[in-house]
Order: structure tokens, then sequence, then C-alpha cells
């Protein structure tokens, strides 16, 4: 958990959009007058985003964050070089401890850690080991970046071009799974379009949300990306008719529950809100998704986007509810269900 | 001391006006320059702060306005008149939000992303890790030894790492963390202009 003075709480909250407007007037008032204050104000910005990316705000500082924080696309960036300064500290941290092991053999090293250097009290150790360990940095480094610039070479010559998002990206991990309390429904015979096999909702087991860093080597080998499900059917691609069908069969529907927002999605000026994804799994079948009347998909498996907010997931026959599950959905996840055959 | 109506047609900032305004906030045309890049930070800080999703505008709107009314009215308090302006023109915007239309789901695409496991997102953030890679070396030793001290630690030992850092640093974690903010920002130009160069065919 992110542990932050008392006297910076209030620099927090302020950038949380958690203050009253009597204590955000008073406070605006006080670092335009104090360039110093400002600047504390700033640097708070970047640590509060370094906290977010590791997953240490509490659940309602994430809300916050996510509902409130990254309205602004400057923050979005921030957020993104904060999460590959996370992974870089873990690559240097792996890499340093691997080059001092073999570096520095005869001096009594505790463990792995570079914190460990601030335990030595002794000037002369700290000198000693300052000198060792910048050898272990420039070794660690010059190995690294050998490693990358040959790994560049390899994709270079093997793979497709380096520049198109499709060679670049690593392979993904499994998307994180968002909290989806309700158990399992098992419903009653149903009548889907063209699959015939009925549907229950099953929700997975719950796991964070991701935001932990994890070492993660830096010769990660170029895969493809993995192939959104939904990539054949696109967004609304339901005419009217085959609408009024989806609603009268078998069909998923998105129904936002009461702590959702902006389900049509205001957009200000070109503003998107914050969104993350539901990955509706399931066997391949005609079972479209379909929110406020308009369909996101049309047919499952599906990824659809989604304004961050919590959400109902209906399978729905006709006018009748055969089971449901909730998901919440935050900023740049992706929630899963899963839609099970019954046997 | 309120701003007038915005007037339909946009007033322009000129030259002249901007120099009237650089002297009016120091005779010293460096040190205006240096105060001008001060009140544009805090600006775009507070319009982040108060929900506005493109504070770039906002602030150029700002300006232009409290240059505008400059020349009409005598200013006791520079920084809290800008901040007034700055209030009505993040109330206006707000109000604006609240009459723009509702963009159905479908029309809205592919979102900007924090972090996750989505597959853009990881493009995004492995592009930048790759810009660290060089960049990192191009900073000032003291930024570069700062940086590196502030990311590398042992899982769960965050607190301690800062608390041994301001020790070792003789700062204390409020100044300490300002540099470290300092150094960081310098890095983000050169990532940006790594990510920049790295578009580029």
């Amino acid at each position: 958990m992110w542990q932050v003075a008392e006297s910076d709480k209030q620099l927090i909250r302020y950038l949380l959009g958690d203050l009253s407007a009597e204590e955000r007037d008073r406070f605006e008032g006080r670092y335009f007058e104090d360039d110093a204050l400002h600047e504390q104000l700033l640097a708070m910005e970047e640590e509060l985003v370094d906290a977010y990316v590791l997953g240490e705000l509490s659940a309602e500082q994430r809300q916050h964050f996510e509902h409130f924080f990254l309205r602004s696309p400057e923050r979005y960036e921030k957020v993104k070089l904060a999460r590959a300064l996370v992974r870089f500290g873990d690559q240097q941290a792996h890499s340093l401890a691997q080059a001092s092991s073999g570096i520095l053999p005869t001096v009594q090293r505790p463990k792995h850690s570079l914190r460990s250097f601030f335990d030595f009290t002794g000037f002369r150790l700290q000198l000693a080991f300052g000198g060792a360990a910048l050898l272990a940095i420039l070794a660690a480094f010059v190995i690294w970046q050998n490693g990358r610039q040959s790994q560049m070479a390899r994709n270079r010559t093997e793979g497709p071009n380096l520049e198109s998002p499709s060679s670049r990206i690593p392979a993904m991990a499994p998307p994180a799974v968002l909290p989806s309390p309700t158990p399992a429904m098992t419903p009653p015979s149903v009548r889907p379009l063209s699959a015939p096999s009925p549907l229950a909702v099953t929700p997975r087991p719950s796991e964070p949300v991701a935001a932990q860093p994890s070492y993660q080597p830096s010769k990660t080998p170029a895969a493809p990306p993995p192939q959104r499900a939904d990539t054949a059917q696109p967004l609304a691609a339901l005419s009217e008719a085959e609408l009024k069908v989806a609603q009268a069969f078998l069909h998923v529907e998105i129904v936002p529950s009461e702590d959702a927002r902006d389900i049509a999605i205001r957009r200000i000026g070109g503003a998107p809100a914050a969104s993350g994804f539901v990955q509706i799994d399931g066997p391949q079948a005609q079972t479209p998704v379909l929110m406020n009347g308009t369909a996101l998909a049309r047919q499952v498996p599906a990824r659809v986007p989604l304004p961050v907010g919590k959400y109902e997931i209906r399978i729905v026959d006709g006018d009748k509810i055969l089971s449901r599950g909730t998901v919440e959905v935050t900023a740049a996840s992706v929630s899963m269900m899963t839609i099970r055959s019954q046997q | 001391m309120e701003s007038t109506p915005v007037s339909k047609e946009r007033w322009a900032l000129d030259g002249p006006a901007l120099d009237t305004f650089l002297t009016y906030l120091d005779a010293d045309r460096e040190r205006a320059g240096e105060q001008y890049e001060k009140i544009r930070q805090k600006l775009l800080t507070f319009f982040r702060c108060n929900g506005c999703w493109n504070p770039e505008d906002l602030v150029d709107d700002t300006i232009d306005r409290m240059i505008r009314r400059l020349s009409d009215v005598e200013v006791q308090n520079l920084m809290s008149f800008i901040r007034g302006i700055a209030r009505k023109v993040a109330w206006e915007y707000h109000q604006k939000a609240r009459q723009a239309r509702e963009t159905p789901l479908d029309e809205v695409g592919e979102l900007p992303q924090s972090g996750g496991p989505d597959p853009e997102i990881e493009y995004e953030v492995n592009r930048r890790l790759r810009c660290l890679d060089s960049c990192v070396p191009l900073l000032a030793p003291d930024d570069r030894e700062l940086i590196m001290q502030w990311y590398i630690y042992d899982k769960g030992q965050k607190i301690e790492n800062k608390r041994r850092l301001a020790e070792l640093r003789s700062a204390s974690p409020g100044t300490l963390r300002v540099q470290a903010y300092r150094a960081r920002n310098r890095l983000q130009k050169l990532v940006e202009k790594c990510l920049a160069e790295s578009r580029t065919p």
C-alpha cells in the first residue's frame, strides 16, 4: 500500500479531485503564489502515477485516479512512461545482480540487492563498493546493450519490419480478470441462433488488475499480437432487422449497473473517457453481444471496449434472462466472462 | 475583477500585446520569459487538475483573455487575477461539456490506455522501454544516478529505498521527490524525442 506523509495528503487529494470546492480553491491560490509548492505538486503527480502503475493505490484512490486523474492525455503519457521505467528498473536490477555476482566474488555482498549497498556504514567499504558497483553497472549495461542490439539484428533478419506493431508486440500475458462475484449459473434449455448448445455464464475467478510490475527480459521475442476475437466482426455490424432478430433470440446483453458512468460516452472536443475491455469467451457461436440496443459484436468470443464502470452481463433469450454475472471494467484492463456449453 | 464576456470573434494575441505583457511581468526580458513559462505551467496544472481534457488550449485562451484585460484594468495581484480568469475558462469548459452531445459507444473506437495487459499498451510501453535504453545514458551523471537509484530496489522495498536515498543525498523526502521529478522530466523530453524519431521512416 502506498504510504505518504500527512503533509502530502492534501497534494494527493487535490490531484485525485478529492478536495471540496473551497479546499481546492484555497490550495490553488497557494500554489499560484508559491513556485516551490507547485513543483512539489508536479513531483507528487509523478509519484502518484508510479504508485498506480505499481498497484499501490487503495481501491478508492484507484477509482479516483481512473475516473478523474486520467482525463488528460499528458497523464496517459506519464502512465506509459512510468510503466516503462518500472520495467527498466527491474531489468537493471536483474542485470546488476547477475553481473555483480561475478565481479565481486571476494566481497561479502548481502544477497543481490542494490539497497544493501547503503547498509554499510564504513566509509572505505562504501568507497570500495562504490567502485565495484560502478564497474558492475557498466559491465551489466554493456552486456545488456549488446544483447539488445543482437536481438534487434535478429529481428531485422528473421522477422518482419520492427516498426510494424504486429511484430513488435511481445507475446501477451493472459489478460487480467476483474472481480466478477456472481457464481456460475446454469440456465435452462435455450435457443441459440445457430449454435445448438445451451449456454451458461461462468465468471472466472478473480485476479487483481495487473499493474504489478514484473521482471521482463528486454529480449522479448517478437510475436504477432493475439487476434482480437471480434476483429472479423466490426462493432454495430448488425442491421436494424438483424438487431431485432438478435434481441428476440439468444444473445448476450451488457447492462450498466449503478456505478457505471458514461455508457453513452460523452466525448467533449474529441476527449475520450477512460475505458477497458470485456472479453466474452466461449464456444464460437452466432450469439450477438448487445448493449442499449446496439450490437457490439456479432458473435462470441468477442472483446468489446467499454467505458470504465460496473456492468451486468446477461444471457438473454427473447425477454427471458437465463443467467447473469457482473463485471467491473477498469482503465486499460481486460475483464473476462466465459460462456460455457452446458452438457 | 471579472473578465468581459467572450466576444464571438476571438481576439488574437499579437506581438505587441505579448511584448507589453512580458514588460509587465519583468523589465528584464529573460526573467519575463521565465515568469511567463511559470504562469503557463501553473495554468496547465490548474486545468489538468480541474478535469479538463485539453489544457493546452485552455491555457492559451486564458492567456489571451488575461493580456486583453490587462490593458483595461489595473491589476494588484497578477496571479490572483490570472487564476480568476482560469476559473472562468474552466467553468465555461465544463458548461460546454455538459451540453455536448452523447457519442454512441460504437463511434468511440480505440481509446488511449493507461496500462494493463492489452497488446497495444504493451507495444507502447515497449517502445518507451527501448527509448529508455538509449536515453538514460544521455542523461547528466547526477540525473542518471538518481533515476537508477529511484527505480532499482528489491521488491517491497520501495519506501526503505527512498528513505536511504534521502539519507544518502542529505535531502528531505520532499526535496528528493522534486529532484527525481526534475531528472525524470529531462528524461521524458529525451524519450519523447526518441519516440518521435522512431516514428519517422
